[in-house]
């Protein structure tokens, strides 16, 4: 055997066992709650959620409430982000509007922002416009934190380098200054993809008419656990995908950096 | 009227005065040193002839024209710092495109002219690699394209070759050198190290605590230094007071006055000097020996006062630490000061 057999046996391994873990869990799972062994009520079982996520998707009940919940997630994220990356820049040039506001900024961002989700409820109504509001506010809280750290933390001489080569504050923020607090901001999306997510279902727990959220409450309250569990899957894959996307785009567009490890390379015989 | 004049320039931090009235004027084609300690105004009278720091009072002319309250972007001065300052997203070629690009040059001549200067620089090859993956000479070398692909008036360095080995530097302050006669740059250097302002400079000034205290040829400086600061500056001189020297040299010197000499003045020899040979002989013995390239330098103690000597490395092999030797000093070498300040060199009438 030669040595890149060997190495992709090496990196092949933690898949092979990280799935034949998972798949152990589910059949272990699925022979306690069918024998008996515990009250299936509790927590369902992989069959009896398989059998629920056909029937959530052939009645369009799915693509429903899912819609709600991305519509709000999306919406969150959107809104969120533009308004911490606005607000951080504004608060990253006037400095002296940066001192005033930013602790104010902070302060609020330490109030849990679900113990107020009633409130914009009673705000908002029960409509889309309360979670975005909810979700986009816990959004924005990751984001300008991030984006206001990075740009502050920002090399004073490349702003100067950059007008002495002619360029403009403007021209400046859009060519030099985001471009290089993008691995900050994407940092603060990423916090802010579980926040809006988090915002979106709570919101919906405590007032709406319809998304995955009120969809769990609503079968929770039936007993019904398959249904809870096909929206977690639904939220599972939500979760990710949205990570992956980051991933992708992280890739793209933070090909200057460079990458390090933590661990130190062990010497061989 | 000279390229570039500075003229009573004030400038304070928190009634910190850094920069005191200060005036100076830098021909075109001359390549000017800013030397001194930390935190003694050089950086910031560069920033402030490039823009990037307003003054208190005094103007700044270059060219004729005066830019005093000009924007940076609008006043085309190159700026290199000490810590690279390259745009970390961008690849080098994009980094020296920059300029070019912010003035609407069309692309092809922007492509043109990126890579010529990226060629003489020697940087073609990293064209598409980003400052991260770059060595810190690599990195001043695109900071230098970035600024020279400009053409500016005027280039101003500050401080660009600390962050890099010894080795690379020496070869980073050559490429500097080429490339201030090879464009007919007017250049400002802003540098702590006094040997690199020597190698590098027509002209230096030598600044101490926001006044400039004395200006002058690299030769000027070190051969003929205004007061005991530029002496302790400029050469590992030995300062001695008077006093002790008097006590060394049984020769005569006025109490409370300090001299100085350089090291290299001192003439050591195993045998004694003939006798009635000029200047002052006397006997001491060696301390220490410390290597430093093509010199040693010894110290040696005569009648508890520890002069330093330097002597080429193939003489030097003679001395052994513990020895007795003997040394000479002519007198057209020693200067003496008064309060800091040059009171009367010997050479013209000091010592009988």
């Amino acid at each position: 055997m030669n040595r890149n057999d060997k190495q992709s046996k090496r990196t092949h391994l933690p898949l092979i066992i990280r799935t034949v873990l998972l798949l152990a869990g589910i059949l272990l799972w699925e022979y306690f709650a069918t024998n008996g062994r515990y009250n299936p009520i509790f927590t369902s079982h992989p069959s009896g959620i398989i059998k629920d996520s056909i029937v959530f998707v052939t009645s369009g009940q799915l693509y429903k409430h899912a819609s709600i919940t991305v519509l709000e997630v999306f919406g969150a994220l959107f809104l969120g982000s533009l308004a911490g990356i606005a607000l951080a820049t504004f608060f990253g040039y006037f400095s002296f509007a940066g001192e005033i506001f930013t602790p104010i900024i902070s302060g609020i961002s330490c109030i849990p922002q679900l113990a107020l989700a009633p409130i914009y409820v009673l705000w908002f109504g029960l409509g889309l416009q309360s979670k975005i509001f909810l979700a986009g506010l816990m959004v924005f809280f990751n984001v300008f934190s991030a984006t206001y750290g990075a740009i502050k933390s920002m090399d004073k001489g490349i702003l100067e380098s950059a007008n002495l080569l002619g360029a403009s504050e403007f021209v400046t923020l859009r060519t030099v200054v985001l471009p290089s607090c993008m691995p900050w901001i994407l940092s603060g999306l990423r916090g802010g993809v579980s926040a809006a997510l988090i915002g979106a279902i709570i919101g919906e727990y405590i007032g709406s008419r319809g998304g995955l959220g009120w969809m769990i409450t609503y079968s929770t309250s039936y007993f019904n656990i398959s249904r809870v569990m096909s929206c977690i899957l639904v939220l599972l894959v939500l979760g990710l995908a949205l990570n992956k996307a980051l991933d992708l785009l992280e890739r793209r567009v933070l090909v200057w950096r460079t990458v390090t490890t933590l661990g130190t390379e062990r010497l061989k015989k | 009227m000279s390229f570039l004049e500075v003229l009573n320039v004030c400038k304070s931090f928190d009634d910190q005065a850094v920069l005191k009235n200060i005036s100076l004027s830098i021909e075109k084609n001359e390549f000017t040193t800013l030397l001194g300690p930390s935190g003694c105004g050089k950086t910031t009278l560069l920033r402030s002839i490039a823009g990037l720091s307003s003054l208190d009072s005094g103007r700044v002319l270059l060219d004729g024209e005066d830019i005093t309250y000009k924007n940076p972007r609008d006043r085309n001065i190159g700026m290199i710092f000490q810590s690279y300052c390259l745009f970390p997203t961008m690849t080098v070629f994009d980094n020296v495109a920059y300029g070019l690009r912010l003035q609407k040059i069309p692309p092809e001549q922007t492509r043109e002219e990126v890579q010529g200067v990226l060629e003489s620089m020697n940087l073609l090859d990293k064209a598409k690699s980003f400052p991260a993956h770059l060595s810190g000479g690599e990195r001043q070398r695109v900071a230098l394209a970035r600024s020279l692909v400009m053409k500016p008036k005027i280039l101003l360095l500050d401080e660009p070759f600390n962050a890099i080995d010894a080795k690379m530097r020496k070869s980073l302050q050559l490429t500097v050198k080429d490339i201030h006669k090879e464009y007919g740059m007017t250049s400002i250097l802003v540098t702590h190290d006094q040997e690199e302002a020597m190698r590098m400079s027509d002209t230096i000034h030598l600044f101490n605590d926001g006044v400039i205290e004395q200006s002058g040829t690299p030769t000027d400086l070190y051969l003929d230094p205004k007061s005991k600061y530029v002496a302790s500056f400029m050469g590992n001189y030995n300062v001695i007071d008077a006093n002790s020297f008097s006590r060394v040299t049984h020769g005569r010197y006025q109490e409370g006055k300090t001299v100085v000499l350089r090291p290299e003045a001192i003439e050591l020899e195993k045998l004694p000097f003939e006798e009635g040979s000029p200047g002052h002989t006397f006997v001491g013995a060696i301390t220490s020996a410390v290597p430093q390239g093509s010199i040693v330098r010894f110290g040696v103690d005569t009648e508890g006062v520890v002069l330093n000597v330097d002597v080429l490395v193939d003489k030097a092999t003679a001395f052994r630490v513990g020895e007795q030797v003997h040394l000479r000093i002519l007198t057209d070498k020693i200067l003496s000061f008064c309060f800091g300040t040059r009171f009367s060199i010997l050479k013209r009438r000091v010592h009988d």
